[in-house]
């Protein structure tokens, strides 16, 4: 091994000889050593340079993974830069009939924990929406194949603040006005609740034409400490310190409250640092120097320093500082109160638009798209709020509630939705992540209780009604059934969840035909709203929960029919839910979820009627019932709820006027039904639910026309339904019942029924 | 807030003495170390680079109000030291358990996809430590550390144009030295 001084000159005379040409480098070498030591110890640190085993920068990039060809409509067109967290492709818009070239921000997979990538996903969505002239735009966001999250921006083509400044020559008016319009910029996304994270010069360019644009608002950094407004407030005055790096005193007191290690002492918000600095371009007073009369003399010695002594500007400047600290230690408290101020203002807003606002607007018929406009308006400043790390437990709760609300209204199991279902599974998941530890937190707080209880129902609905999986469904249900029951008489609205937990339970049994296991939890159900104190039993939600659990009792009642008393009970429970929500329709005519629930009684009533061969009665509920869901679908197309009850209505229709021998009027409004379901499952992107209720009105249809001898008719209808179970069958999405009865029932229907091509008709029991 | 020893030790260091800046190490390296382990604890599995490990530790020490961000680049030489340490314990341990994996990509510039056996490396680091501390110093903050030329050469006070022929220089005898490690293990 050399010694250390060989090994230090050999050192030195490599840093040199890294500027000689290869070429000359033997003689260059021969020139300064003779030592055959440091010679020998040359040649193997210029041999090793070649082949570095450390890498050099062309080798490592060709290490790193290639960027992908396309994203989406953009074709990579080059890389932009590297960083800790992933890289930077500029890439051009091919697809469409318009040019856009984009910046591509690609982050690591596996990077991001998945709390970090929800978070992220949440901001995009605000993001996307923000459209301010000094903000780069954001334009969409996903996941890539192999799990890497990805931003599509506007590509910016400039310099860094701090450079461009310098390179323009720009006076300290000049900086001065950038920094006015960060701030600015920062604050309209402060008021949208978006912090950046990481304002730098790197982060705040400058382009050619001289405008200033913020890039990547809220993403640049993975950082998951607490973040505010304030971390904003603290980059703008780094970011003051590099554009103005020897400031006059005014300035220098606006940067060093900006920049205030504790961050109650700073500015409470960017919109205030932007007013002193305008205060400073015109001369005005300055808030940061918060002298008064003071301030106003130092600002005289500003204007005639060569009037007045350096040793008393000096005294008077340093008098102003003191009070400006006593000023401002006041003031920090009056800005933490301001936020907080802020804070619980946002929040009213927010609650308001997605409860007593949206309650109010549900009642009116037509008013689907209104409800999930307003309960995304209004999440989008609660989510906000309650991403942040020390958000109180009760905005995380009513956050929470209001995912379950956007899901509700976005594609859940029930009424008035638009029935997107993989939206409202998306937005369940993020209610849950709110919810269940605020749950796990608080179990016995009634808002936290009530909160993670409709999670769970709308969970256990969109499970059911939706995803076709009843056990999932049950469980969930249960699990609100046991949150609840310890205060579900404590009043209306945990009187009807609970309430509505217990009929859950039944359904997920009721929804694979098991009606002997379903009849005893509505039972339940029935006789605890029955129960209740008359203030409650009363209440409208309370009386709305009871009949559409009277109506499911009636089913599981008639479905078991051989059971003693168990069709009287079935008639009676349809009257009682069809008068009390004649009631209720009565005090508010117009509610959609009063006429849904009208007519789905006075369906079932129909339904009960036909099989106790009560056909005129059957025949006047039924009319009654299809009149009530066309009336809900005209008001508000977007309702796949109201669609849902039509082609429910309507497929009974359908077979009142089969068995009356009437295919005229069963083809008729057999084909408003198909219209219905065909309309449901595009809504429904394909999903399994809408296609199995589609493929099982078929199969009754088909019924009906090989009854009314219209073989053709009725053969394709089956093979339409056959289809679709098949399909299903093959993607594992087929019910258990539906594999045991329905697909092997037309399958029998279709080879014995329909193989020849003209097939004869025969009676068969259908 | 910086205590007010700290700032008086960082500007020691600006001013060259050295052991001003072995005085902060023992002053921060608790706490550097336990956010730096914290961070390779709770990414265990995930790639992640020493640079982010650094910076992220650093910008932790800003938040909790322990140091100012005008000694960001002397702190970051700070943890680039204490990186060191840790990744190497960390190399060191995982020859006696398996178990734990973390995969730490030391410099992702450099690096690609395989680092260099950093037990071996260490002991070169060591020996040019000897020979030459700067340059040890040098591929510390920019291998470790992940650490900017600008920043760099706001620590050690020397031009970047210097440090670029430094880093290539200190790298050059770094990769003979390794190679050589090598063929001696194969030797003995």
């Amino acid at each position: 091994m050399s010694d250390a001084g060989t090994e230090r000159a050999a050192l030195a005379l490599f840093e040199e000889l890294i500027d000689i040409r290869e070429s000359d480098r033997d003689s260059w070498i021969a020139a300064r050593t003779l030592d055959p030591a440091v010679k020998a110890r040359l040649a193997a640190m210029i041999a090793a340079d070649r082949i570095s085993s450390l890498g050099t920068g062309g080798a490592a990039m060709t290490a790193l993974g290639p960027a992908p060809e396309r994203i989406g409509a953009y074709r990579i067109t080059g890389l932009i830069g590297r960083g800790g967290m992933g890289a930077v492709y500029r890439a051009t818009r091919d697809v469409g009939d318009f040019d856009l070239d984009v910046a591509i921000k690609i982050i690591k997979p596996g990077l991001l924990s998945d709390q970090l990538s929800v978070r992220l996903a949440a901001e995009r969505q605000t993001l996307a929406g923000m459209n301010h002239p000094n903000i780069a735009r954001l334009f969409d966001g996903g996941t890539l194949a192999d799990g890497a999250p990805y931003i599509i921006m506007e590509l910016i083509d400039g310099q860094p603040a701090d450079r461009w400044a310098n390179a323009a020559g720009a006076d300290t008016q000049a900086r001065v006005a950038l920094l006015i319009t960060a701030a600015r910029a920062v604050a309209h996304a402060h008021q949208r609740l978006i912090v950046h994270r990481d304002i730098t010069p790197a982060n705040v360019l400058v382009t050619h034409d001289g405008s200033l644009k913020l890039i990547d608002f809220g993403i640049a950094r993975a950082a998951d400490e607490a973040t505010t407004t304030a971390t904003d407030v603290y980059g703008l005055g780094r970011l003051a310190t590099r554009l103005l790096p020897e400031p006059e005193p005014e300035l220098a007191a606006i940067i060093a409250r900006a920049t205030a290690e504790n961050p109650a002492n700073r500015y409470p918000t960017a919109d205030a640092l932007a007013d002193d600095l305008v205060a400073w371009s015109q001369s005005r007073v300055v808030a940061a120097m918060n002298g008064g009369r003071r301030y106003a003399i130092a600002k005289f010695i500003g204007r005639h320093r060569g009037e007045v002594a350096l040793a008393s500007a000096a005294l008077v400047l340093l008098v102003g500082a003191l009070v400006a600290v006593l000023i401002a230690n006041r003031q920090a408290r009056m800005a933490q109160a301001d936020s907080a101020a802020r804070f619980a203002q946002t929040r009213s807003v927010a609650k308001a638009l997605l409860f007593p606002v949206y309650d109010k607007v549900a009642r009116v018929s037509g008013s689907t798209a209104a409800k999930a406009e307003l309960a995304q308006t209004g999440l989008a400043y609660l989510g906000a709020l309650a991403a942040s790390p020390n958000a109180p437990h009760d905005v995380k709760v009513e956050a929470g509630r209001g995912f379950v609300r956007l899901a509700e209204v976005t594609g859940g199991g029930q009424a008035g939705q638009l029935g997107r279902y993989a939206d409202a599974n998306a937005l369940l998941a993020r209610a849950e992540t709110l919810l269940v530890p605020a749950y796990t937190a608080r179990p016995n707080d009634q808002a936290t209780v009530l909160a993670f209880a409709a999670l769970r129902l709308e969970q256990a609905g969109t499970n059911l009604y939706n995803n076709n999986a009843a056990d999932a469904a049950r469980v969930q249900a249960n699990q609100a059934e046991a949150a609840l029951r310890p205060l579900n008489s404590r009043d209306a609205e945990s009187a009807t969840l609970y309430a509505t937990a217990l009929q859950a339970v039944g359904d997920s049994y009721g929804w694979n035909d098991d009606y002997a296991r379903a009849f005893p939890h509505h039972a339940h159900a029935e006789a605890f709203l029955a129960g209740l104190p008359p203030a409650l039993a009363g209440d409208d939600r309370v009386q709305g929960a009871r009949s559409g659990n009277l109506r499911l009792l009636a089913e599981a009642a008639h479905k078991t029919a051989p059971i003693p008393g168990r069709v009287a009970l079935a008639r009676q429970s349809l009257e009682t839910a069809i008068a009390i929500n004649r009631t209720r329709l009565a005090r508010e005519p117009d509610d959609p979820g009063r006429l849904r629930k009208l007519a789905t009684a006075l369906w079932y009533a129909g339904v009960v009627h036909r099989t106790n061969n009560r056909s005129v009665a059957a025949e006047t509920a039924s009319r009654e019932a299809v009149a009530l869901a066309r009336r809900l679908v005209a008001r508000d197309a977007a309702d796949a709820g109201a669609l849902h009850l039509l082609a429910l209505t309507a497929e009974f229709q359908a077979q009142l006027l089969a068995d009356a021998g009437d295919p005229d009027g069963n083809a008729a409004i057999a084909a408003e039904m198909l219209a219905a379901h065909d309309q449901l499952v595009r809504q429904a992107g394909d999903a399994p639910g809408a296609r199995r209720s589609r493929a099982a009105s078929l199969r009754t249809q088909g019924g009906n026309r090989w009854n009314l001898r219209d073989t053709a008719g009725a053969c394709r209808a089956w093979r339409d339904a056959l289809g679709t179970y098949d399909a299903l069958a093959a993607a594992g999405q087929l019910s258990k019942l539906d594999a045991n009865n329905a697909r092997p029932e037309l399958t029998g229907l279709v080879r014995d029924l329909c193989s020849s091509a003209n097939p004869k008709w025969r009676k068969v029991d259908i | 807030m910086v205590g007010p020893g700290a700032e008086a030790l960082i500007a020691a260091w600006r001013e060259g003495d050295l052991s001003a800046r072995d005085a902060l190490l023992i002053r921060f390296a608790p706490e550097l170390k336990t956010i730096a382990s914290a961070q390779l604890r709770r990414e265990r599995g995930v790639s992640f680079s020493s640079g982010d490990l650094v910076n992220d530790a650093i910008l932790k020490l800003v938040q909790m109000g322990r140091i100012s961000l005008n000694d960001k680049a002397h702190m970051m030489a700070l943890a680039a030291r204490l990186m060191r340490r840790i990744l190497i314990d960390h190399a060191r341990a995982r020859t006696t358990d398996k178990r734990d994996h973390i995969r730490v990509v030391l410099n992702e510039e450099l690096d690609g996809e395989n680092g260099p056996d950093l037990i071996a490396l260490e002991t070169a680091l060591i020996r040019l430590g000897a020979i030459d501390e700067g340059l040890m110093a040098l591929v510390e903050m920019r291998y470790f550390g992940g650490m900017a030329m600008g920043d760099i050469a706001e620590v050690t006070g020397l031009s970047e144009a210097t440090l670029k022929r430094r880093w290539r220089t200190a790298r050059a005898w770094l990769a003979d030295a390794l190679g050589a490690q090598v063929a001696m293990d194969r030797d003995e």
